[in-house]
């Protein structure tokens, strides 16, 4: 009777270390977005970014907005959540000039046209001295050439 | 009642065990590791942010860019979080340069050279020699830095076709 009762809490016990050993991770998730919510945010913020600067080759306009405007759609949720947090404003502003570059070249002039004004407004807020659409344009077509290459 | 001191006793066993094997692997091994990834990845978000805020903004908005981007870093070096030590010593010593550009162009020269002291001391951890450390190397260096990323960001140059891409450089957002 001793013998069935230690091996059973052998197998407890080896049951429980390799159930705990594979939550860790989740867990060790769950601590990080509530003891440490910025460094958590900088994954998302990361590959919202990517997303919007890391275009594919000859990838047509249209399907580069899309993934432009998912990851724009994500930044101003967060965004929303700490509206003054600066860099969030900053990628915001960065994402819809890159939206307004890409709509340019796909001939979506009036779509482009509103995505710079955002873009002006929030880069003028962060103290941006040139917010023209040509400066604008040229500063996201910079960054995503450093994502390029 | 035997039946259920042993499924108790087997119940207790395996959330302890759990509990701790969770606990250990968690505190030892995932949280440093998700620390030291997300740390990563937030410099290098922070880092382009700094640096656009101190090319493109005015003093004021780049200095506080500068000094959230210094102070993430210093937060790195006490939290004592996983990160190349070297990486950490360039981009304090890099950010420290900057200030001290944009506090001489400001005209405070006691807090420029306190910056100047700042990024000399990472630098020098760096192993680089001694004259490519001096005040006036570091400042040149910084300045030819500076005038490449005004090429690349500033709006002096011809300004580019919407249609196309940037020059490909060798300059990076960092």
């Amino acid at each position: 009777m001793r013998m069935k009762l230690l091996i059973s809490i052998c197998l407890s016990v080896v049951l429980g270390l390799t159930t705990g050993y594979f939550l860790a991770p989740i867990a060790s998730v769950a601590y990080m977005q509530s003891a440490h919510p910025d460094l958590f945010g900088a994954y998302i913020f990361f590959l919202a970014d990517n997303f919007a600067f890391c275009l594919r080759q000859n990838e047509p306009p249209t399907k580069s907005i899309e993934t432009v405007t998912k990851s724009l759609d994500d930044i101003q949720t967060w965004h929303a959540k700490d509206p003054k947090n600066r860099y969030l404003a900053q990628e915001t502003g960065l994402v819809e000039a890159q939206r307004a570059r890409l709509e340019l070249k796909g001939g979506q002039t009036a779509q482009a046209e509103q995505d710079i004004r955002d873009s002006q407004r929030e880069l003028t807020a962060l103290g941006w001295k040139d917010v023209t659409q040509n400066h604008l344009i040229k500063v996201t077509a910079q960054v995503t050439s450093e994502y390029s290459h | 009642m035997k039946i259920l001191k042993t499924a108790l006793l087997c119940i207790c066993s395996f959330l302890f065990a759990a509990v701790a094997s969770g606990v250990l692997r968690a505190r030892y091994g995932c949280v440093p590791s998700f620390k030291s990834q997300y740390a990563s990845l937030y410099e290098s978000n922070l880092a382009r942010y700094a640096l656009l805020q101190a090319n493109q903004a005015d003093a004021n908005d780049g200095r506080a860019a500068l000094l959230q981007y210094i102070g993430f870093l210093q937060g790195i070096r006490r939290q004592d979080i996983r990160f190349p030590e070297r990486r950490l010593h360039y981009d304090l010593g890099l950010a420290y340069l900057r200030l001290f550009r944009l506090e001489k162009a400001a005209g405070d020269a006691q807090l420029a050279s306190s910056h100047m002291r700042i990024a000399q001391q990472e630098l020098t951890s760096l192993g680089w020699k001694k004259e490519d450390l001096s005040a006036d190397a570091l400042e040149k260096s910084i300045d030819k830095r500076q005038a490449a990323e005004d090429e690349l960001y500033g709006s002096q140059t011809p300004l580019p076709n919407p249609t196309e891409d940037a020059t490909p450089s060798k300059a990076n957002a960092r």
